[in-house]
């Protein structure tokens, strides 16, 4: 069952190496017989504000078939890289959003199936899932203010664990391959 | 070992151990892995059954409406509406 998905992974990112391939099947067998959620979170949050983090709470904006206009006012995950936060004058955030008040399936939603939705299998926070199809940019002084006014408060750091997550899947929501259509349009130089 | 060292030992995640013996991840910066290989091990470390890349998909139009409507519930309207 999982040998034609690694497989399949590996013709995807051709700097898979047939090792890693092979290694990555045995390690998967062994996490399947244990596996459970573990920590994603760091219990003392990092200093400053720094990429994944996840505070409270911002306005993001929902605009609706016919082109109403609503605010969401949500926790947020910092998406901007933490060098970027420090120098670039906006950051761009995701809505953090509470599962059981979303209309979509759970079991695919947790198992992170769907490519804009990063779910962390935390052993403490388990209903909570980022949105990066609803990315904005925010005024990085803005929220640096609000800080350290108290009116925003950071909620989480994640940890080197939950780190990786975040980037696996903001690599797979933005840089998987396009379809065979699409990329034969796009031609040869 | 506890279970998060027991993952991350299974896992092909670089780890290293402190001074107390403890599996941990290493920093970031010691990956000497290509951003897709690091997608590609951690997808595999972290979601077991789930396996981000393949089994990962877009919302069906049927989902993408339903999780939308769920979304306007959520959210205040602000009288505002941008003309298409």
């Amino acid at each position: 069952m999982l040998g034609p998905y690694i497989d399949f992974v590996a013709s995807l990112f051709p700097c898979i190496s047939p090792y890693t391939q092979e290694s990555a099947k045995s390690a998967l067998e062994q996490f399947y017989s244990h596996g459970k959620p573990f920590s994603c979170f760091t219990s003392d949050q990092i200093k400053g504000l720094s990429q994944g983090d996840i505070i409270s709470s911002l306005p993001f904006e929902i605009i609706d078939e016919d082109g109403s206009m609503y605010e969401l006012n949500t926790s947020a995950c910092i998406l901007s890289n933490s060098c970027d936060i420090e120098n670039d004058k906006t950051l761009l955030a995701a809505p953090v959003l509470d599962i059981t008040r979303l209309d979509i399936d759970k079991e695919n939603l947790k198992n992170n199936r769907y490519y804009r939705l990063l779910y962390f299998p935390d052993e403490i926070f388990t209903d909570i899932v980022v949105d990066l199809g609803l990315m904005m940019p925010f005024y990085t002084a803005a929220i640096q203010k609000s800080l350290k006014s108290g009116r925003i408060r950071k909620i989480h750091s994640l940890n080197l664990v939950g780190y990786y997550l975040l980037i696996s899947k903001l690599t797979v929501h933005f840089m998987r391959p396009e379809d065979k259509d699409v990329q034969s349009s796009r031609g040869v130089m | 070992m506890n279970m998060s060292e027991l993952v991350l030992s299974w896992t092909m995640l670089p780890t290293l151990t402190n001074s107390e013996g403890i599996l941990y991840p290493a920093p970031y910066g010691d990956y000497k892995l290509t951003p897709a290989q690091v997608s590609y091990q951690t997808g595999q470390a972290m979601t077991g059954k789930s396996l981000i890349l393949n089994q990962g998909r877009e919302f069906t139009k049927e989902e993408a409406e339903r999780y939308h409507k769920s979304l306007v519930k959520l959210a205040i309207p602000t009288g505002k509406k941008i003309e298409y």
